[in-house]
């Protein structure tokens, strides 16, 4: 058998982070790694409370580094197959087993869940097109990646896979990083659709669009200081 | 004295105390208190007798020594920054180890 890891970086979410802690469990993942990244509300307790295995950082690091020490802990745990999930309520856990079966059949080494891959998406039209076209552009040019959604950040990953990728970027930047190195060390991926819900809730809570040329800065900035 | 020398000067005095402090609880080098005390001394001189930057900046083909002075500082200050930036991006490195070290010594399961 497989052990399947679902790593959760969470940020003050204590209000979707056991909904979505009981969606995986409902689909029998058991092995669920939130890290709560110096939250100032409840995130870690509430998460602890619903059965999942939590791991606190003193202070905030960003999403990245959550990824990262979530990613870190499950291969310690023996982990054969590593999902990073939202702890926003956004991803649907049964996105994952589609993500999971291209690993396990050996046809990819990591699986990258895209958002314009699937017909029904209720995401903003300004969102889309920044995604779309901006984003996938700006990847393409400077590191010669072609993917239908860069940005994404539901994917899935074998133990020898992430032992390969290096996650360093602290922030959201993590993403196109993760691509990046998949690239670099020509390790087999495949695209597989996702459905990602806009609610009001996320949309308020997640990124502004304002943030995707925050990200664009730093992967310029990582790349002309290397 | 101008208002400007006495600023400048109870300034470099300033200074100075702080770096004798720091020395003192040996914050900073025996190096990094000459180096320092240079700029300060420097600076001090300079206000009262500018000419002496003249005499450095006609060797750069700078006729006006105060120019020389503020083209050099510009530079200086360029680098600390840069310097800064990057001892900043280490520390923020290391603090996110620290952070995912604790994070993963002490999992908290129900
Ligand atoms: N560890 C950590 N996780 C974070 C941080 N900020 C956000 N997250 C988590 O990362 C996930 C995604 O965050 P969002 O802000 O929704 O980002 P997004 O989904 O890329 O952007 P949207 O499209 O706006 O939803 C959620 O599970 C958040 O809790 C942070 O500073 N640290
Ligand atoms: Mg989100």
């Amino acid at each position: 058998m497989d052990s399947v890891f679902i790593v959760i970086p969470a940020f003050n979410e204590e209000k979707s982070i056991v909904g979505v802690i009981k969606d995986l469990f409902s689909r029998n993942y058991r092995n669920v790694v939130v890290v709560d990244d110096g939250s100032s509300d409840r995130t870690a307790e509430f998460a602890a409370e619903a059965g999942a295995e939590v791991l606190v950082h003193p202070i905030n690091r960003g999403q990245g580094a959550g990824l990262r020490t979530g990613t870190d802990y499950a291969l310690s745990k023996g982990a054969d197959i590593i999902v990073h999930f939202d702890a926003d309520g956004q991803m649907r856990a049964e996105d994952i087993a589609s993500l999971v079966k291209p690993l396990k059949s050996g046809k990819a080494e990591v699986s990258f869940g895209s958002r314009f891959m699937a017909k029904k998406s209720n995401m903003p039209i300004v969102r889309k097109f920044l995604l779309r076209f901006g984003f996938k552009t700006f990847m393409r040019i400077m590191y010669g990646v072609s993917m239908s959604d860069p940005q994404s950040g539901f994917r899935a990953m074998t133990a020898g896979a992430a032992r390969q990728i290096h996650i360093t970027q602290r922030g959201m930047a993590h993403c196109s990083e993760i691509i990046e190195e998949v690239h670099r060390k020509k390790i087999p991926f495949i695209e597989v659709p996702v459905v990602i819900r806009y609610t009001e809730y996320s949309l308020k809570h997640g990124q502004s669009n304002l943030d995707g040329f925050r990200i664009v800065a730093r992967l310029v900035w990582r790349k002309l200081l290397k | 004295m101008t208002p400007l020398q006495i600023v400048v000067v109870l300034f470099a005095l300033f200074a100075f105390s702080r770096t004798l402090l720091r020395l003192r609880d040996s914050k900073i080098s025996m190096k990094e208190f000459l180096l320092w005390n240079t700029v300060w001394i420097s600076m001090a001189v300079i206000v009262f007798q500018p000419w002496v930057t003249d005499i450095v900046s006609q060797k750069f083909g700078i006729s006006r020594g105060i120019d020389f002075v503020v083209y050099i500082t510009i530079l200086v200050i360029l680098y600390l920054i840069f310097r800064l930036f990057v001892q900043l991006e280490s520390m923020e490195q290391e603090l996110t180890k620290i952070a995912s070290t604790i994070a993963q010594q002490h999992p908290k399961k129900k």
